[in-house]
């Protein structure tokens, strides 16, 4: 099921929070954990085994990891092991068999036919978040969790269950057993919910549609003009999309109690790369952070070092987001631009010090050149992460620089018009302005009466869109 | 304090209320099968098997249930279209906005192959050589293209002269090109509907004038047919997709002196007339011609003169043809798109019979179904 439907909306949404608020408090994990489960098999109805086996098997290892340790026994570590191996495994087998297969057909020419498996939606997601689990168990960085109930529920939980954010155990151990759901935080998950169920089906699926269009445009109809229309709504759908549904997580998260950490903080406000991934799916790179790079070392042990850490992230990362050459070349693109900033940063950190201890403000010209600089990169991130196939990268590219294309078309110059109030609509809705304004302008009194109108303004539009049927895809099916 | 958690007790009860109520009025409330203003069939409950679960399938039309048997869903989907028309959309749904109320589908070059054209092209050539005398070929003009002038500022179509003139190119006897008429046409008449991807009937009788003169045989005025208004309530399949608050109704004329008596034959069925007024009560009013489109329609007229005439065509034809009944004893109109059976037995049975190619330019440039024609 996807958030974005009249039978979550209409249906699900209001059962699972009327049963939540009229149960007694010993009951409600057995009804989140319920209602998840047939959440996650409405759309993954055989699938859906693989999350109960994950779910069993790191509560088993979890406990197996507590008993070494509290009776010194010493194969805690093969136990580690052996989940790890499990989870990856089952993310390697289902995500990324076919990607082996056929890279290793084309290198040697050999005949392994592909396995063509779906993958399972969400998989990347709960064993990024079981396997946090049992890492932090073994850390002894969080209690081994006994209850079943209370474990499988937060591997299955419907909110981030399917494009995250990637909540560690770490995060949620305590609001497992301890919670209050009080009215103002109800009010406020849903409005906040709201806001994403706006981002997602009135900005990212019309910037989507728009980007669709665009895409299969030829012939006369394609030019430089019509290329950076198609690669800006993909950025403005990307970010609308995958912010939108965090939003509705961390919203309905709060409405039962819980507290998810933030996701996307206004990425494309960023100055540099660097700023964009502190601000971009903040927990899958926390996640790596805590798993993989600081394990590997981090910065600690010399630049050289350094750099081939920042490596295996950004390979991990880039092939995390898909099983496809085009995604681990976007990973080692950002790999890239990163190293780059940190070399440049060593040689103007002196000078920025310098310039601060003097009190110079930056100025708005280096400030400008530093959001174009950011946004160009990023835009020809998700060129490069959007086209699966070579020759389709290739004729974007072609047409962003003007080679061999005319500059506009009539479409183009159609298109460009016919959707400029709605970019600027999206550029605004990219940034804290809003926010800022709304702080700034609005009396205090005011602000939370007009917030809830303003939600309920959202609520109804996205009602429209939603049952016109219009564009309505869901991105994370790769993920 | 308290009243802040009067306010949140308010949102909360009012939303997840209203929300509840919408859900409680898709399961419980009564279930509608058909759509009129999109014409088209509702999802209707689906049928619960473990087998269609594990598919997705119920899931599926579970989902399709929930969207289209939402409460005052008209008013919703209008609702939306404000909403794009507000940001300035001027092209819902792959349809332009056009001036004075009318909606024009979008159809762009991309959209056209200019192979499968040139093989249409071929195949209709190859079908005319065959031994047939008098023959004409007629590519309706897109309705986009040729009303330039109602089109929204800056609003784009598919390039139909390069078309044109490639089929002149192909089809060099029994060619006809309307554009220049039904331009003229269109400065005083209205020959294509507004909310309708069909022509009118003024727009089918300019046809109508351009293939009597082909084949040299007398025009009568548009007058003699007695065009009768049969609807001026008529939204058709343009507004199905735009779905406009107050949209401009159009007024649906069908000629109304036809000889008597008639027999037709759709698809095997027999009836007296042409018309299927039973149409009229719902949203394809353009079906009561014929009831809608057949793979073979068969008319008959003893009376007539003349032998028979054989069109190849698509729906605009259906309104064309009417004019041409009292002429042809017999009139074989074949849709390829639903007609199965050998075209060429048809011919051999009729070998003196005239034949007319009808379509929608865009249409017969995206038509999959000609190869047909040599069978």
């Amino acid at each position: 099921m996807v958030f974005s439907s009249i039978i979550f909306l209409c249906a699900f949404l209001p059962i699972v929070c009327i049963g939540y608020f009229l149960l007694p408090k010993r009951l409600r994990n057995m009804w989140l954990l319920l209602l998840s489960l047939l959440f996650y098999a409405y759309g993954e109805p055989v699938y859906i085994c693989i999350m109960v086996f994950s779910t069993v098997f790191d509560y088993t290892n979890g406990r197996i990891i507590d008993y070494c340790k509290k009776h010194g026994k010493k194969w805690d570590k093969y136990i580690l092991v052996l989940s790890v191996v499990g989870n990856l495994g089952m993310l390697g087998y289902f995500k990324y068999t076919d990607f082996l297969l056929s890279t290793l057909n084309q290198l040697f020419g050999s005949q392994f036919s592909l396995l063509s498996l779906a993958l399972p939606i969400g998989i990347s997601f709960y064993t990024f978040q079981t396997m946090s689990y049992t890492i932090d168990v073994y850390l002894g960085k969080v209690q081994c969790q006994k209850n079943f109930v209370d474990f499988s529920m937060y591997v299955c939980l419907f909110p981030q269950l399917i494009a995250g954010p990637i909540v560690k155990y770490s995060c949620v151990e305590k609001q497992l057993q301890n919670r209050s759901v009080t009215i103002a935080n109800v009010a406020n998950g849903f409005s906040r919910f709201t806001i994403g169920l706006g981002k997602k089906v009135l900005l990212a699926n019309q910037a989507g549609a728009l980007y669709e269009q665009m895409k299969s445009l030829t012939d006369g109809d394609w030019s430089m003009s019509v290329a950076w229309l198609a690669a800006i709504s993909y950025m403005f759908q990307i970010y609308f999309d995958f912010s939108g549904y965090s939003d509705m997580a961390i919203g309905l998260g709060k409405m039962f109690g819980f507290t998810f950490p933030e996701n996307f903080y206004y990425p494309y406000e960023a100055k540099s790369i660097t700023e964009f991934w502190r601000r971009w799916h903040m927990t899958l790179s926390g996640w790596f952070r805590e798993y993989v790079y600081i394990p590997l070392g981090g910065n600690k042990k010399g630049w050289k070092r350094q750099i081939i850490n920042l490596f295996i992230v950004w390979f991990l990362t880039g092939l995390w987001h898909g099983a496809g050459w085009n995604f681990v070349v976007w990973g080692m693109y950002y790999f890239l631009f990163l190293v780059l900033e940190k070399g440049i940063w060593q040689i103007f950190k002196k000078k920025q010090n310098q310039d601060k201890r003097c009190g110079k403000k930056e100025n708005s010209l280096a400030a400008l050149w530093k959001h174009t600089y950011t946004l160009l990169v990023v835009l020809f991130g998700w060129v490069l992460f959007s086209c699966e196939k070579t020759e389709q990268l290739l004729s974007m590219l072609k047409a962003m620089v003007g080679n061999g294309v005319k500059i506009s078309s009539p479409i183009g110059v159609y298109s460009w018009t016919n959707t400029i109030l709605f970019f600027i609509l999206l550029a605004i809705g990219a940034t804290s302005l809003p926010k800022k304004i709304a702080d700034h302008v609005v009396p205090t009194v005011w602000k939370e009466p007009l917030y809830y109108l303003y939600s309920c303004f959202l609520l109804v539009v996205s009602i429209a869109f939603l049952v016109r049927g219009s564009y309505n895809p869901f991105l994370y099916f790769r993920f | 304090m308290k009243n802040r958690s009067i306010l949140q007790s308010i949102y909360i009860v009012g939303v997840l209320g209203c929300l509840t109520l919408f859900g409680v009025f898709i399961f419980a409330g009564k279930q509608k099968t058909f759509s009129e203003q999109e014409n088209r069939y509702l999802a209707t409950f689906p049928i619960v098997s473990w087998k269609g679960i594990l598919e997705g399938s119920v899931q599926k039309q579970l989902d399709n249930y929930a969207n289209d048997q939402f409460p005052l869903r008209k008013e919703w989907m209008e609702l939306s279209t404000d909403m794009e028309k507000k940001i300035g959309n001027s092209c819902i749904n792959g349809v332009y906005l056009g001036k004075d109320g009318y909606y024009l589908e979008q159809v762009l070059d991309s959209q056209i192959s200019k192979a499968r054209y040139k093989n249409n092209l071929k195949m209709v050539q190859h079908f005319f050589s065959d031994g047939i005398k008098r023959k004409a070929m007629l590519l309706v003009p897109s309705r986009g293209c040729l009303l330039k002038d109602k089109l929204p500022k800056g609003a784009v179509m598919y390039n139909d002269t390069d078309l044109y003139q490639k089929g002149k190119n192909y089809i060099n006897i029994g060619w006809l090109d309307i554009r220049k008429e039904l331009q003229r046409a269109a400065k005083t008449k209205q020959v294509y509907f507004k909310t309708d991807h069909h022509w009118t009937l003024q727009g089918a009788y300019i046809a109508y004038t351009a293939l009597q003169k082909e084949w040299g045989n007398k025009t009568v005025p548009y007058e003699t047919f007695l065009p009768t208004r049969v609807s001026k309530h008529f939204l058709g399949t343009m507004y199905a997709k735009v779905l406009e608050r107050h949209p401009q109704e159009d007024g649906l004329d069908i000629p109304k002196a036809l000889p008597q008596p008639l027999k037709v034959t759709c698809d095997g069925e027999v009836r007296q007339g042409i018309y299927v007024e039973e149409k009229l009560q719902g949203n394809d009013k353009y079906a009561v011609y014929f009831g809608g489109n057949y793979g073979i329609v068969e008319i008959e007229n003893p009376k007539a003169t003349a032998g028979t005439l054989l069109v190849i065509k698509d729906s605009f034809a259906n309104s064309l043809v009417p004019m041409l009944i009292g002429q042809y004893k017999k009139i074989i109109m074949l849709d390829l798109r639903y007609y199965n059976l050998s075209v060429k037995k048809i011919v051999q049975e009729n070998p003196k019979a005239d034949v007319l190619v009808l379509y929608e330019m865009s249409n017969f440039a995206k038509e999959e179904h000609l190869y047909k024609l040599l069978n």
